[in-house]
């Protein structure tokens, strides 16, 4: 299986708020006045690269820089250093304003982690589905587009009838599912996967992962999956990497990571998933 | 659509004065339309034997210094208040929201020109600047709106600024960058469909200060020239009467005007009431 | 349960809220008892009801909640009845609660220590030192290092842990017989969580305080829990010691629950066959449930 993603050293950092206190030393302080802006790294030099077909777990905490490195990759965001090569090409130059025009932009797709949040709440969901139709596909016809959107409500297990609600009207699981919709909208080659069941009800997490699960089997696309949850990730994922204050701890199958966790940070992780029997060990 | 409506029903009865400012924001705009159709007598018609006349049977709001009928100049005024005041108003609403985007959108360069330019007109007593602006521009009903215009203009980009900087960083907006939309898209058919609502309410807060602008123009003498009919003018042309006696000449037009400038505030409190989403459910 | 004494009896609960898009049934015959020294978990899921059950209890439901039925007794004596309505009234002293999201629920402009001191003024008659020393303690009680220096600390300053440290000491402050803790360690990190619920558990060993924990995950709840309630849509499915609930389940919306727990599973195919039962279930048994 080809490598479709390989990212080397990917940093990125954020300008920090300025600290007040400073900035009274810097007007009677030549010299504080300039020195530059404290800068908080939240990606340091990520490597890691995906084959065709994975689904790669990315788990850490809030903070540890995982949604970071998945805007940065899905071009959303620009990165400080690194290189990021998708299908062979290098994609870290190109800014997130020009990538919406790019040739590879429908295939490199994200799903996002608050479904409430990442739905319009001014648009239809149909016309959240259709928009990726009409912006990357370019497609015009409107009986070509209600065609097609409703095959992708159909595919996301999402009503038909229900196209026509707007975000508020739908529940978070039905919500769940248009952002899905809209994800698969272009058929993408990968998928970034921002914590898509976070927010989602326990019961209607299941369906979910059902869902995500079935569907990359069946168009052999490539997962990167984003949780903190790791009994999440050993369901979905072959292989998965550990990542803590923005670098990758530790990195392995599953079966190596949970059996034999090397890092303190992942003995913690998996010290906390709560023993109540999974089904092969009682 | 129909859940908007049954909730503004709802809204609106709850307040008395909501039901009756929106009872009687139609009618004015029903007067408008039809204005010069339903007045009893021809506004501009001048009468020497009947001047002066107090209010009476034939004359409801008395006749002025020339014979002419208050009321039905009263009544034809309306329109051109009102035209005035939303003319003004939409071409504020335009430009201050397509800056007011850019700005809180791009922030950066475009946000510090739009607010520096924003912060010069407020720095002016507002009113003093529309004269202003009138009095340089000369003195014609277009040139009215444009200094109303451009007085308001400053509100709309600070509103639209704000709420277009509250949104720029929201998933739906990433998600559509993803989604193929360029950066203008972005702002103008993601985004800005979200701010309408705070800026509808604006709008009608806006129309009930924008007429009575209008009207103090009028007032001191720029803009609206005699013997158009326009309520900011007739009160000033009753005014010299007020001492001798003839009070209704400027009564009645100034009791209109702060009626419909009462009116759009309520108004204006009545949509936001609808429209902020902290009342819903 | 041989043994223990019934501490909080709710009897056919049924709560009702007045919204504009009219009545919502979110209690709908509820009974459950609560006993002494027991932990036992409430788990649900959105609009399940969990939270407003303990609101009853400790009478704090909303103003626009009405109790239409039932009746909650609190050690023998009735504490609430639709003629005597929960809300608005002081808890009973030895009630207390613990909140999801802990920085929102201290007053941001006051420091730590003084709050703590609010609810000790509520309890008995002290000297201003008496308080300051008492809630000191209680930080110390909490593990929050540094307690002397810390009393004078705002929210702002310290993370969601220690938050939520300090709230558990504003709810010992009470001396309570029973605590419920809603959500408490929802939205911190997994270590963090891990010490919140240490603590918790310290607490309960040392005062033989009952806790009601009230969660929408069922690995939590299995975790500190003995028993634990399943609550949907405002009425209990289900009620048995934690090992039944979880080898054993009986209602559909249980197993589901139950094979939805990630921990669990190792694939998808007991998941699926849950899913399709419940649904089956809802279906016929449930059919005044809305759309969405």
């Amino acid at each position: 299986m080809e490598e479709i993603l390989k990212v080397t050293s990917l940093s990125k950092s954020f300008p920090m708020e300025k600290d007040h206190s400073i900035t009274i030393k810097r007007l009677i302080e030549p010299k504080e006045w300039f020195k530059k802006n404290e800068e908080f790294y939240a990606v340091r030099n990520v490597s890691f690269s995906l084959r065709e077909g994975d689904c790669i777990g990315l788990v850490g905490e809030t903070g540890a820089g995982k949604t970071t490195t998945c805007l940065t990759i899905a071009r959303l965001l620009e990165a400080n250093s690194g290189q990021i090569f998708y299908k062979g090409h290098e994609i870290s130059g190109i800014r997130p304003r020009e990538f919406a025009n790019h040739e590879l932009r429908p295939s490199l797709q994200m799903i996002f982690q608050d479904p409430t949040e990442a739905l319009n709440p001014a648009y239809t969901a149909f016309k959240t589905i259709a928009n990726p139709l009409i912006h990357l596909l370019k497609m015009k016809d409107k009986k070509a587009i209600r065609k097609k959107v409703t095959e992708l409500a159909d595919m996301a297990y999402f009503p038909v009838k229900l196209l026509d609600r707007y975000p508020h009207q739908l529940s978070g699981g039905e919500k769940a599912r248009v952002g899905i919709a809209r994800a698969f909208a272009t058929k993408p080659d990968l998928i970034l996967l921002d914590e898509p069941t976070s927010a989602l009800d326990v019961s209607v997490q299941g369906g979910v992962l059902i869902l995500l699960e079935k569907l990359r089997k069946e168009l052999n696309i490539t997962y990167l999956f984003v949780s903190h949850d790791l009994s999440v990730v050993r369901l979905m994922c072959t292989r998965v990497m550990i990542m803590l204050q923005g670098e990758i701890v530790e990195e392995g199958t599953v079966e190596q990571v949970f059996n034999n966790p090397k890092h303190k940070h992942t003995q913690d992780l998996i010290r906390s998933i709560p023993n109540i029997g999974r089904r092969d060990e009682s | 659509m129909k859940e908007f409506l049954s909730h503004a029903k709802y809204v609106i009865k709850q307040n008395k004065i909501t039901s009756g400012a929106f009872i009687v924001f139609f009618l004015i705009i029903i007067i408008g339309i039809f204005g010069p159709m339903i007045a009893p007598y021809d506004p501009l018609a001048t009468d020497t034997t009947k001047t002066f006349l107090p209010p009476c049977s034939e004359h409801w709001c008395g006749t002025d210094h020339v014979g002419r009928d208050i009321f039905s100049r009263i009544v034809v005024a309306t329109q051109l208040d009102l035209k005035i005041a939303v003319l003004a108003v939409m071409i504020s609403i335009f430009f201050g929201t397509i800056v007011g985007c850019l700005a809180g959108y791009f922030g950066g360069w475009t946000d510090r020109i739009a607010s520096r330019i924003v912060d010069t007109i407020m720095a002016f007593p507002l009113f003093v600047l529309a004269m202003g602006i009138v009095a340089a521009l000369g003195n014609t009903v277009e040139n009215i709106i444009y200094a109303t215009a451009i007085i308001n203009f400053p509100f709309y980009v600070r509103v639209s600024r704000a709420e277009v900087n509250v949104r720029r960083d929201m998933e739906y907006v990433k998600a559509a960058r993803i989604s193929g939309n360029s950066e203008i898209r972005l702002i103008f058919a993601h985004i800005l469909p979200n701010i309408l609502p705070p800026m509808m309410v604006q709008f009608s807060l806006n129309l009930g200060w924008a007429i009575l602008n209008a009207a103090g123009l009028s007032f001191i003498g720029l803009g609206v020239r005699p013997p158009t009919a326009e309520w900011g003018i007739m009160v000033a042309e009753g005014v010299t009467y007020i001492v001798s006696g003839e009070w209704w000449i400027s009564l009645f037009p100034g009791l209109v005007l702060a009626f419909t400038v009462l009116t759009f505030n309520f108004l204006g409190d009545g949509l936001r009431d609808i429209i902020d989403p902290r009342e819903r459910t | 349960m041989n043994g223990l004494e019934p501490l909080v009896i709710v009897e056919d609960l049924k709560i009702e809220f007045t919204t504009r898009r009219g009545i919502i049934k979110a209690i709908q015959g509820v009974n459950l008892t609560i006993y002494k020294g027991e932990t036992v978990g409430i788990v649900g899921e959105t609009g399940s009801g969990k939270s407003v059950t303990s609101l009853a209890i400790m009478g704090l439901l909303d103003k626009n909640g009405k109790m239409t039925s039932g009746k909650i007794t609190y050690k023998g004596k009735v504490i609430a009845t639709p003629e005597d309505q929960p809300m608005g009234k002081k808890p009973p002293p030895e009630l207390a609660m613990i909140f999801q999201f802990p920085r929102s629920a201290l007053n941001p402009i006051r420091p730590i220590g003084t709050q703590v001191v609010d609810v000790l003024k509520t309890m008995e008659n002290m000297s201003q030192e008496h308080y300051k020393e008492k809630a000191i303690q209680l930080l110390e009680e909490v593990q929050i290092s540094d307690a002397a220096r810390r009393y004078f600390s705002y929210p702002f300053e310290l993370s969601g842990g220690v938050c939520q440290r300090v709230l558990i000491a504003m709810a010992l402050a009470r001396k309570p017989t029973l605590l419920f803790a809603d959500e408490p360690t929802t939205g911190l990190d997994v270590i963090t969580q891990e010490g919140i619920m240490a603590l918790v558990e310290h607490q309960i060993a040392t005062r033989n305080m009952a806790t009601v924990l009230i969660t929408h995950n069922l690995g939590l709840a299995a975790k500190y829990c003995k028993r634990i309630a399943v609550m949907y849509q405002g009425q209990l499915v289900e009620v048995g010691d934690t090992e039944q609930i979880f080898y054993e389940p009986k209602h559909p919306y249980t197993v589901v629950l139950v094979a939805s727990t990630p921990a669990r599973m190792n694939d998808f195919v007991e998941l699926s066959a849950a899913l399709e039962q419940w649904n089956k279930f809802k279906a016929e048994q449930m059919p005044t449930e809305k759309g969405y």
